[in-house]
């Protein structure tokens, strides 16, 4: 045999045909490039190969036996044989023993690959019987664990443990009695499983499968995930009725997610099929609704809109595609003249991207994905990962298992807390005096990077003074954590042990009036310690909803134009060249001021595309009367939500599996988003529907737009964005096709997108040290009346409001009530156990719920979820109090009260 | 024995990170570090189990996946001695089985369970790695081999 490694390809002969292969392949990849049916039960084809299953046997010219061909590296000249007699035989014996292991049944459809492969070698029944039965573990509500289809090939625990990092599966015992189990032995429902179907996508049996019904798939269609902030990339599967599959498989070469999942990407997509999806658009006549045709439904809205020109208000959704986005601020700034528009960003992230903008000149998170397992140390404040971005939080684990120190900053016990080196637990309301104190721990002890500052900042001066304040000792007294892990905090960011330090933060930080301050105080922190700029470092303000980053990048807020351009003249002037039509040069409203507009009659026709603001809103009350005074209100959307009853025209809108566009994540991610299915009825993509409407208002207003929105497809509407927008100057559909997902910057066809901002420069040229004052700690805190401090945040098993999860089975089973943490010690003074009814209100009103007991919360402070379930929603208790810079609302603190409800 | 009463001294807690030190990666010390926390809180109960897995930043169920595999680790309160009696192929083909049921009878227990006085625990273990001496058995850390029912009487007989 002719043993050459080093050549840059090697040759191989399989089956008489030549193959060649990259040096490090093994023959089993040799043996797949050529397409050849061999078993490989115990391999995934993105994990290092397990050895376990030995049914990948070959003959190999030269070698003694027959080698497991996933674990033999390829060699140069290599002559393999599958079909050899050896070969076969001795794999047909291992195969048959393999299937002796299994009990066949009506319920298993087969055995996956094992059943696939034991056909090929014309084994129809094997030899032996099994020795033990073990009755289906069906206590997961997605998937089943059904032993006596399992082989114990430990893909699935390899899965688990190595690619989600949760470690919920094992291989349990040895000998006849090993068996696939959780810790503690109990049923799957009892263990730390998230239900991400990790192992249910690589079983090769079928032992773990999903409970619906195998149909048939007729095609994969691969896209982008429409829930979190995150962006992976997702796998639907179609089935032969045109209907996608429970479960979706995850995208390995997707560079955002590695082929990672999280339960709501791959097993809640169901949504789309919906019994109550919205088919026919409505008018509302009579105080009822009549479905009509697009051409009555539109014509419709576009009378009451256009009675309201320059009276007007639009909520583009961050739910929906940026070809969406772009669609509804077009309209809204050329032909209702105004620049009220805005998305969901202003209840969760408004005061980061605000001060990013002020400090930096950006409002993107800087860095990758790829620089949290880079980074040697992860400071992550305000946000429940594991929750609410889940697959970020398996790349935080990588980066521990990798050596990177975990620094959780949250009043409450997330689950990151658990495995985090060091827990700060600070008051609600004193995080600008943490980190202030923080800096000055930098500042004193000489790990600020003079270098950066000097070079690459201004202000440090003044800021600097007003840290006089800051003193460990006031810290610790003001915040509760002792001087010390603020100080060791502090130093572990400032000198990781290893390469540098990420700054990561949600809704903890910004849901708050003094959002802007918390904001600014952490970026000054990574300003003095120079932790931007360079790969394993930067500043993450996590988003929540999947194109929150493009719905803003595409120009649906009130303060700028697509692409964060300003109202200055030469953009106006260029703008209006494009379109034809000048935008407006004043500022718009933000969401929370269009509401007060509503009152003050100063807007009274509204657009609302995929959102439900009578959920999202602080106060639902106050909002509900708001929404009252409005003449004309114009819904987009899935469902009939709580705003859309009070609609007076709803159009009904595709779906993201309906329809092809763009979504862009939380690391400037431009993805693809694919159509799978024809979308619902008559319902049809968000920019059709929007450009459509568009016409018909300009026409009533006495003006032809049919050419600014005569848009064919996405793909076009993309390339007018593109061609604005000087950052996404370099994308298109095709290329995103080509190359997978782009990170922006990406100004020219030929740049390859930008992993990390602020390398040599900032927008501003400098970035500003803003000074940051710790104000009061919460417009509203306990009183005797209202004795409990509530917070909000969100669930693993729901999203946002819950419109789209409620309508996912396996999900509502998961998590069905609507739960109040509550401390132990307050609940035994209320005489309550977990699951016990308890009433919770605040000065604005008041919501059911059920116990949780938890140390999770402190004492006196309660947590409820956002999500709306039976009737009970956490927004009827908040405060629509806001910061004054941001606007932002204060949703995670409010004064409340809880009482014990007798049980129903 | 209650959760709380489970954690190692200062002085084992050092040794765990000597041990934890020796290996590149630190979970090659999950096995001695068992045997500490086995001999210091008798048997290696659930509890136990995720204790050892905190200190290594494990899952319980993948300390749990190897408590299972070893037959050295107890799972439940064991006697003051161990007999482990090898039924794999050879031992089997050697008269393992008779051996088994002549120990049952002789102590008056099932495989697994402990004398009422406290004596004994009997086990039956996959291959021990002593064919050659079939059919054999381990009683505490040392090999007993090629058996018969009288030696097997002599053994048990001599322990206290
Ligand atoms: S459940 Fe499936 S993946 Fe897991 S060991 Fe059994 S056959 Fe393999
Ligand atoms: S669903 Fe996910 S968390 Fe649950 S056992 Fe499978 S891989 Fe582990
Ligand atoms: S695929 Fe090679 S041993 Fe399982």
């Amino acid at each position: 045999m002719n043993v050459n490694v080093a050549a840059e390809r090697m040759k191989l002969t399989v089956d008489g045909r030549t193959v060649e292969v990259r040096p490090g392949a093994t023959v089993l990849d040799a043996v797949n490039r050529l397409e050849i049916a061999l078993p490989q039960l115990c391999k995934d084809h993105d994990r290092a190969p397990l050895g376990a299953c030995r049914t990948c046997l070959v003959h190999v010219e030269g070698v003694r036996g027959v080698p497991a061909a996933c674990h033999l590296p390829a060699r140069d000249g290599m002559v393999v044989s599958t079909e050899h007699p050896d070969a076969v035989r001795v794999r047909r014996g291992v195969l048959d023993l393999t299937l002796s292991m299994l009990t066949p049944s009506a319920e298993r459809d087969g055995f996956g690959q094992l059943g696939g492969a034991a056909e090929r070698h014309e084994l129809a029944r094997p030899t032996w019987t099994p020795l033990h039965q073990a009755p289906i573990d069906g206590s997961k509500s997605f998937f089943v664990l059904d032993r006596e289809a399992c082989i114990l090939c430990g893909r699935c625990a390899v899965a688990c443990d190595d690619v989600q990092h949760i470690g919920a599966i094992a291989l349990l015992g040895r000998g006849h009695a090993m068996k696939v189990g959780v810790a503690r032995g109990g049923a799957m429902a009892t263990s730390v499983c998230t239900s991400c179907g990790q192992c249910v996508a690589t079983c090769p049996t079928g032992a773990l499968r999903p409970k619906d019904a195998a149909a048939p798939i007729a095609r994969r269609v691969e896209t982008t995930c429409p829930y979190c902030g995150v962006g992976c990339g997702i796998e639907l599967g179609v089935r032969t009725d045109h209907r996608l599959a429970v479960m979706a498989d995850d995208v390995p070469v997707n560079r955002s997610s590695e082929g990672m999942l999280c339960v709501k990407g791959r097993f809640g997509t169901g949504f789309v099929h919906a019994r109550d999806r919205i088919r026919t658009p409505r008018v509302r006549r009579d105080g009822r609704w009549h479905e009509v045709g697009w051409d009555e439904a539109l014509d419709a809205a576009a009378d009451g809109l256009a009675r309201h020109h320059g009276r007007f208000g639009a909520l583009a959704s961050a739910k929906a595609t940026n070809e969406d986005a772009y669609v509804i601020q077009k309209f809204v700034r050329a032909v209702m003249g105004t620049n009220n528009v805005d998305h969901c960003t202003r209840l969760c992230h408004s005061p980061s991207v605000e001060a990013m903008l002020v400090s930096m000149g950006s409002g993107a998170t800087s860095n990758s994905y790829q620089d949290y397992e880079e980074a040697g140390c992860l400071m992550v404040v305000g946000a429940d990962a594991s929750a609410n971005h889940p697959v970020i939080a398996i790349r935080f684990r990588r980066a521990m298992k990798r050596g990177a120190k975990l620094v959780v900053v949250n009043p409450k016990r997330v689950e990151l807390c658990d495995q985090a080196d060091l827990w700060l637990q600070p008051r609600p309301g004193t995080d600008v005096m943490l980190f202030n104190a923080m800096a000055r721990v930098i500042v004193d002890e000489g790990l600020a990077d003079a270098d950066f500052i000097a070079r690459r900042t201004e202000g440090v001066g003044a800021w600097h003074t007003s840290l006089s304040e800051a003193t460990l000792e006031r810290a610790a007294a003001v915040t509760g954590v002792s001087a010390e892990h603020i100080a060791q905090a502090a130093r572990w960011y400032a000198r990781p042990p290893v390469s540098g330090s990420c700054l990561i933060w949600g809704m903890g930080i910004t849901q708050h009036t003094n959002g802007i301050h918390n904001a600014h105080a952490l970026l000054n922190l990574s300003l003095v310690a120079g932790q931007l700029g360079r790969a394993g470092s930067g500043i993450s303000p996590l988003r929540g909803q999947n194109n929150v980053q493009g719905c803003g990048d595409s120009g649906c807020i009130p303060t700028n134009l697509p692409g964060y351009q300003k109202y200055d003249e030469p953009t106006l002037r260029h703008f209006e060249r494009e379109w034809g039509l000048r935008p407006p040069a004043m500022t718009g409203k933000v969401v929370t001021e269009m509401v007060e507009a509503f009152l003050s009659g100063e807007i009274q026709a509204m657009y609302v595309v995929g959102e439900n603001p009578l959920l999202s809103e602080p106060d639902l009350h106050h909002a509900e009367k708001a929404f009252d005074q409005l003449d004309v209100l114009v819904v987009q959307d899935l469902f009939m939500h709580e705003t859309a009853e009070q609609a007076d025209v709803f159009l009904p809108a595709a779906a993201f599996a309906e329809k092809e566009g763009t979504f862009t994540n939380s690391e400037r991610r431009v993805q693809r988003v694919r159509k799978a299915i024809d979308p619902a009825g008559d319902a049809r993509p968000d920019w059709w529907i929007t450009a459509e409407l568009a016409k018909r208002v300009a026409r009533r207003l006495g003006r032809d737009v049919s050419t600014q929105f005569a848009w064919r497809s996405a793909s076009e509407v993309f390339d007018e964005l593109a061609r604005l927008t000087p950052f996404l100057g370099g994308l298109s559909h095709a290329r995103l096709d080509r190359e997978g997902g782009l990170q922006w910057p990406c100004p020219t066809a030929d740049h390859p997108g930008t992993r990390f901002l602020y390398g040599e420069t900032f927008p501003l040229g400098k970035a500003r040290f803003i000074p940051a004052l710790q104000t009061a700690e919460a417009a509203e805190l306990p009183d005797p009346d209202f004795p409990f401090l509530l917070n909000t945040g969100r669930l693993l098993y729901h999203w946002h409001g819950g419109t789209l999860t409620r309508r996912v089975e396996g999900l509502m089973e998961l998590a069905p009530r609507l739960e109040v943490a509550i401390h132990p010690s307050d609940a035994r003074r209320l005489g309550v156990d977990t699951g016990a009814p308890l009433r919770v209100s605040s000065r604005r009103g008041e919501l059911t719920g059920y116990a949780r007991v938890t140390e999770a919360v402190r004492p006196g402070a309660l947590f409820v979820p956002f999500v709306k379930l039976a009737d009970s929603a956490a927004n009827f208790l908040t405060n629509p109090a806001f910061d004054p810079a941001s606007k932002i609302p204060e949703y995670k603190v409010c004064a409340v009260r809880v009482e014990r409800l007798t049980a129903a | 024995m209650s959760v709380q009463s489970i954690a190692f001294s200062t002085g084992q807690l050092a040794e765990v990170r000597r041990l934890q030190g020796l290996y590149p990666d630190k979970r090659g010390a999950l096995l001695p570090v068992l045997h500490m926390a086995q001999d210091t809180f008798g048997y290696v109960s659930l509890e136990v189990e995720e204790y050892v897995a905190s200190l290594f930043g494990l899952s319980p169920a993948h300390v749990h996946e190897v408590v299972t595999f070893y037959t050295l680790y107890f799972r439940q309160p064991r006697g003051r001695h161990v007999v482990a009696v090898c039924h794999n192929l050879s031992c089997h083909l050697a008269g393992a089985p008779l051996i088994l049921a002549h120990l049952k009878e002789r102590l008056g227990i099932d495989v697994g369970e402990t004398t009422d006085d406290g004596r004994i625990t009997l086990q039956a273990v996959e291959c021990l790695c002593a064919c050659e001496a079939a059919p054999m058995m381990q009683v505490d850390d040392r090999y007993e081999m090629n058996l018969t029912p009288d030696k097997v009487d002599r053994i048990v007989e001599a322990l206290r």
